[in-house]
C-alpha cells in the first residue's frame, strides 16, 4: 500500500508541476508555483521543456525530497504531459494524459525497523494536496496516467536488498474510485490499489514476489516473514483498512530458506490473515523433500501460538538438524530412508530471538539405517530403528526404541536434553551375533580373529552428547554358545599356562558385569567358561586406546552344581595370571603358584580326566538366527 | 552340558522312559532358496506394517503332562507408523497338510508369548514399535508325522483398517540341504543354532518358560537334556 502511495503521490506531484510548467518561462513559473503552494521543500526538478508544436510538456529529473533532511527519496527521469491540441501559450490547459518513464524510489527502514522515510514524505505530500482541493472536485474525472521502467528498491537492515525493476504503473478512474495498477514486469504479477475521496480503500496483489510485497504492506509481520521464513514465491494479498488493518492473502508456489530450518522448505501454499497485530494461518501446507508440514499460527507475533503437524513423511538425516544437540552427536549417524510423524505446539515471541521457546509435542520415527560408533572406527550398523518420542521444554523423551542389530535386536528408552545434550538411557541387547559386531569393539585395531556367539546385555548409560570418551554406564552382558578361543586374550592365557595342556575347544559362556567412565571400562566381574576350562576375573579395566589390566583366575572344572561346589573349593588352588598390554596384544604373566596347590591341582586334573570326551565334536559356530 | 558320562546317562534315562527319538520337521518358506540358516518369510509395506514369520519346526513335546506335536512359529511385526495393530489369537490359524496326504488340520494357537510374557487374547503392536512373538500350535495327535506343509493365516486390525496375512512353509527334506545339524547343542540354555530352535532329534520335554538371567527376544521353552543338566 505504501509503495503505491509513493507512486500515486509522485504522479499527482508531477501533474501539478506539469500544469504549471506550460509556459515559455516554465521552470521559473513552476518553481514559483511550488513555493506558492508550499511544496518546494518536498518536490524539485531539473528542467521543464514545453513545445507547443508537439502539444506536450516534458519534465526531467523530478524528485521527491524528505523535508526533514533534504534527502531525495524518489525520482522520475522523464514525465511527459500530453496537452489538448490547439492550446495556446500562457494558458493552463487541462492535460489529457500523462506518461512517465524511468526513475526509482527507495523504501528504507531505519535500524529500528519501523520508519519508512519515503512513506512519511508521501503521506505529507498527499495530505497537502488533499487540503488544497475544493469541495466537490473529487468528481472531476482523472486523466489517465502511465509510468514505465521504474525501479523500486527496498532497503532493510540485515536483510538482502530487494529490487523490483521495470515496474509499470497505470492509474485510471472508475466509478469515482481511482485504481492504481502496478506491474513489476511480464509474468511477475500485479498490484491493484483503490482510493476514493476518503483515501485508501483496498490493496490487492496477485502473483507478486512474496518478500517485498509482505514487507511493504505489513511491516511488522513482514519482518517476521522476511527474516524468519525468507520466502521466495508469489503472493495474493487483499488489504483493507477500516477500524483496523485487515490483510488476507495466500502465498503459493513458495519456498523458504529460513535460518531456523536447516533445509529448504517448499513448495508452500498458505492462506494467512492479519487483523490488527494478530496473525492467523490455518493449516498451511509447506512442503519439504519427502513430505509436508501443516502449519497453523495464531496471535500477535510477540505472543504467537504455532502448531506443526507432519504426517508420514520420508525421513532424511538433514531433518535432525532441527534437534539442537544432533550436531554434537558424533557417534550416531542416521542415514536417509524411513518415515516419521510429528505433532508440535510452539509458543514463541518472534520479535526476540533470545526469548525462550515453549515446545510440546510427540511423534514417531522409523529410520532404516543408523551407524553407531562404539570403540573402533568400524561402526555398528543398526537397521529398522523404530520408536516414539515426546518433546517439551526440558528435552526429548524416547520411551520405546528398538532396532535390528546383527541378527538380534537392541531396545532402549531414555531422555535427552535438547539444550545441553545430556542423556540418560537404558539399553538392552538381545541375541546379537558377536561375529558381526566384535570389530566395533576393538580400539585401534583391525580384528581378524574368528569370534562367534550370541550376546545379551543390559546397560544404564549417562552422558552428554559431544563429550569426549565413553558415557558413564553400568551393566552386564553375557555371551551364549560362544566361540572365543581365537581371541587374543584367551590365546595368550593358554600359551602362558602350559599346565592347562590341550583344551577341548567347545562352546563357551561369558558373563560380564562392567561399568564405564570417561575413557575407561571397568570389568567388575568376568567369567569365560567352557565345559572344562574357566577364566574368572575381577576389577580389571580396558581403556579406549585398548590398554588392558586384568587379573584372571584359571581353573579346569566342569559346569553345574557339582562344578560350582568344586569351584568354590578350588578357589584356593587355582592358577592366576596378570593380563596387561592391549586388547589386541595382551601380555599374560602367570602369578606364582602356592606350594600346596601344585599337587592338589594335579589331583583335580586327574579327576577331571574322567569327564573328558575326546570323541565329541564341538558344534560349529552359529551362522544365523 | 556335554561329556560322555552325562550324555550316556541322558540317553539311558530317555530310553528308560520309553521316549524313542521323535521325528523333527524343519521348514522353509515356500519358494525360498535353500539356506544353512533359518529362512524368514517377510511381507508388508516398510512404511506401514511388516510381518516376518519363521517356522521353527514341528517337534514332539509335553504340554500339561501330555505329549503333543507342536508347530512352533515365530512372528515379528514392525509397525513403523502411528496406531496400534492387533492380531486376535482366535484369528490366527495354522493349517497343516499331513505328510500322508490326509485331510488338512486347522489349529488355533495354544500358547502365545511376547518374550517372557504370555498373551491370552491378542498380539498387540503399538504404533512405532516392533514386537516378536512365539506361537505354539499343538496337535494332540502326538503320533502324527511332521506335516508336509504349514500355512499360517491371520487377520490384523489397526484403527478402522483390517488386513490379512498368509504365508506357507514347506518341510525341508530330512537330511537334505537346508536342514540344520542335529548334533547336540553346544549351549542348550541358548537354545538355538543357525537360527533354528532346539535343532535336535527327540522329544523336547515339558514345555515351560525356562528360567534365565538374560533378557531374550525369543526365550527358551524346553530343557531337552533333562533334570540332570547342570549337575556336572
Amino acid at each position: 500500500m505504501r509503495i503505491l502511495l509513493l507512486v500515486v503521490a509522485c504522479v499527482v506531484l508531477l501533474l501539478v508541476g506539469a500544469l504549471l510548467a506550460v509556459d515559455r518561462h516554465a521552470p521559473e513559473l513552476v518553481r514559483e508555483g511550488l513555493v506558492r503552494l508550499g511544496f518546494d521543500d518536498l518536490v524539485a526538478f531539473d528542467e521543464v521543456h514545453a513545445d507547443p508544436l508537439d502539444d506536450r510538456v516534458v519534465v526531467r529529473g523530478g524528485r521527491l525530497i524528505d523535508p526533514s533532511g533534504g534527502q531525495i527519496v524518489a525520482q522520475v527521469d522523464t514525465l511527459t504531459v500530453d496537452l489538448p491540441p490547439g492550446w495556446r501559450e500562457g494558458e493552463l490547459p487541462m492535460p489529457v494524459a500523462l506518461h512517465g518513464r524511468g526513475g526509482r524510489a527507495v523504501l528504507r527502514w531505519d535500524a529500528a525497523g519501523e520508519q519508512l522515510t519515503v512513506v512519511d514524505v508521501l503521506v505529507d505530500l498527499v495530505e497537502r494536496i488533499l487540503a488544497m482541493l475544493p469541495p466537490g472536485d473529487e468528481h472531476h474525472p482523472l486523466l489517465p496516467m502511465t509510468f514505465d521502467d521504474l525501479d523500486l528498491v527496498v532497503h532493510a537492515p540485515n536483510h538482502p536488498l530487494e529490487r523490483l525493476s521495470g515496474v509499470s504503473v497505470s492509474i485510471r478512474e472508475r466509478n469515482a474510485v481511482v485504481i492504481v495498477l502496478i506491474q513489476p514486469g511480464p509474468g511477475q504479477g500485479e498490484v491493484e490499489l483503490a482510493f476514493d475521496h476518503d483515501g485508501f480503500r483496498r490493496f490487492e496483489a496477485h502473483g507478486m514476489r512474496a518478500t517485498p510485497t509482505l514487507l511493504g504492506i505489513v511491516p511488522e509481520v513482514g519482518w517476521f516473514l522476511a527474516d524468519g521464513l525468507a520466502p521466495h514465491g508469489v503472493v495474493d494479498v487483499e488489504v483493507t483498512h477500516t477500524d483496523e488493518l485487515l490483510v488476507r492473502g495466500r502465498v503459493h508456489d513458495a519456498s523458504f530458506a529460513s535460518p531456523y530450518v536447516p533445509f529448504p522448505l517448499g513448495p508452500a501454499d498458505a492462506s494467512f490473515e492479519v487483523v490488527g497485530d494478530r496473525l492467523r494461518v490455518d493449516e498451511a501446507a509447506v512442503g519439504f523433500e519427502g513430505g509436508s508440514v501443516r502449519v497453523s499460527m495464531l496471535g500477535p507475533i510477540d505472543d504467537l501460538d504455532v502448531r506443526l503437524d507432519v504426517a508420514h513423511a520420508a525421513f532424511r538425516e538433514e531433518l535432525l538438524g532441527l534437534v539442537p544437540a544432533y550436531a554434537r552427536i558424533e557417534r550416531i549417524r542416521c542415514h536417509d530412508g524411513g518415515t516419521f510423524e510429528l505433532g508440535l505446539s510452539l509458543h514463541a515471541d518472534l520479535t526476540d530471538p533470545e526469548a525462550p521457546l515453549s515446545i510440546d509435542g510427540q511423534g514417531g520415527f522409523h529410520i532404516e539405517a543408523v551407524d553407531v560408533t562404539a570403540m573402533s572406527e568400524q561402526p555398528l550398523h543398526l537397521t529398522d530403528v523404530v520408536g516414539r518420542f515426546r518433546v517439551d521444554d526440558e528435552g526429548l523423551v524416547l520411551p520405546d526404541v528398538s532396532a535390528r542389530l546383527a541378527r538380534g535386536s537392541v531396545r532402549g528408552s531414555g531422555d535427552v536434553s535438547v539444550v545441553t545434550g545430556d542423556y540418560h538411557a537404558q539399553l538392552r541387547v538381545e541375541d546379537v551375533d558377536i561375529a558381526l559386531i566384535h570389530p566395533s569393539f576393538h580400539p585401534g585395531c583391525e580384528c581378524t580373529h574368528t569370534i562367534s556367539g550370541w550376546l545379551q546385555a543390559d546397560a544404564d548409560l549417562l552422558g552428554t552428547f559431544g563429550a569426549d570418551g565413553l558415557p558413564t554406564s553400568h551393566g552386564q552382558a553375557s555371551v551364549r554358545a560362544g566361540d572365543l578361543w581365537d581371541t587374543p586374550l584367551v590365546e595368550a592365557v593358554l600359551l602362558a599356562i602350559p599346565e592347562i595342556g590341550e583344551v577341548k575347544k567347545d562352546r563357551q559362556r561369558v558373563e560380564l558385569s562392567f561399568s564405564t567412565l570417561r575413557d575407561r571400562m571397568t570389568i567388575e566381574d568376568v567369567k569365560i567358561a567352557s565345559d572344562l576350562l574357566t577364566l574368572t576375573g575381577q576389577d580389571g579395566s580396558v581403556d579406549l586406546d585398548g590398554d588392558i589390566r586384568l587379573k584372571l583366575s584359571v581353573f579346569q572344572l566342569p559346569f553345574g552344581v557339582v562344578g560350582r561346589v568344586l569351584e568354590f573349593i578350588t578357589q584356593q588352588l587355582l592358577l592366576e595370571v596378570q593380563v596387561e598390554g592391549t586388547v589386541s596384544e595382551p601380555v599374560v604373566t602367570p602369578l606364582p603358584l602356592p606350594v600346596v596347590t601344585g599337587p592338589l591341582r594335579s589331583f583335580v586334573n586327574g579327576v577331571l580326566g574322567l569327564f573328558s570326551d575326546d570323541e565329541e565334536v564341538p558344534a560349529p559356530p552359529p551362522a544365523g538366527h | 552340558m556335554s561329556g560322555a558320562l552325562p550324555s550316556a546317562l541322558a540317553l539311558t534315562l530317555l530310553a528308560c522312559a520309553g521316549c524313542a527319538a521323535a521325528e523333527r520337521g524343519f521348514y522353509a518358506p515356500v519358494g525360498a532358496a535353500e539356506s544353512p540358516s533359518l529362512v524368514h518369510w517377510t511381507e508388508g509395506r516398510p512404511d506401514e506394517l511388516v510381518f516376518e514369520v519363521a517356522c521353527q519346526g514341528s517337534y514332539l513335546n509335553q504340554v500339561a503332562g501330555r505329549p503333543a506335536r507342536t508347530m512352533h512359529v515365530q512372528l515379528e511385526v514392525l509397525r513403523p507408523r502411528e496406531g496400534a495393530v492387533t492380531l486376535a489369537l482366535d484369528a490366527l490359524r495354522l493349517t497343516l497338510q499331513p505328510a500322508d496326504g490326509g485331510a488338512p488340520i486347522d489349529l488355533l494357537p495354544s500358547e502365545a508369548w511376547w518374550g517372557d510374557e504370555r498373551l491370552e487374547r491378542a498380539l498387540r503392536i503399538p504404533g512405532w514399535s516392533r514386537r516378536a512373538f512365539d506361537l505354539f500350535f499343538d496337535d494332540p495327535d502326538a503320533e502324527s508325522a511332521p506335516p508336509a506343509l504349514a500355512r499360517l493365516r491371520w487377520t490384523w486390525q489397526a484403527g478402522g483398517d483390517t488386513g490379512y496375512g498368509d504365508c506357507q512353509f514347506r518341510r525341508i527334506p530330512a537330511g537334505g540341504p537346508g536342514q540344520p545339524s542335529l548334533d547336540p547343542l553346544g549351549d542348550a540354555a541358548f537354545g538355538y543354532r543357525d537360527g533354528f530352535y532346539m535343532p535336535i532329534e527327540g522329544d523336547l520335554g515339558p514345555r515351560a518358560l525356562q528360567k534365565g538371567v538374560e533378557v531374550r527376544e525369543h526365550y527358551v521353552f524346553h530343557d531337552p537334556e533333562g533334570w540332570f543338566v547342570g549337575w556336572f
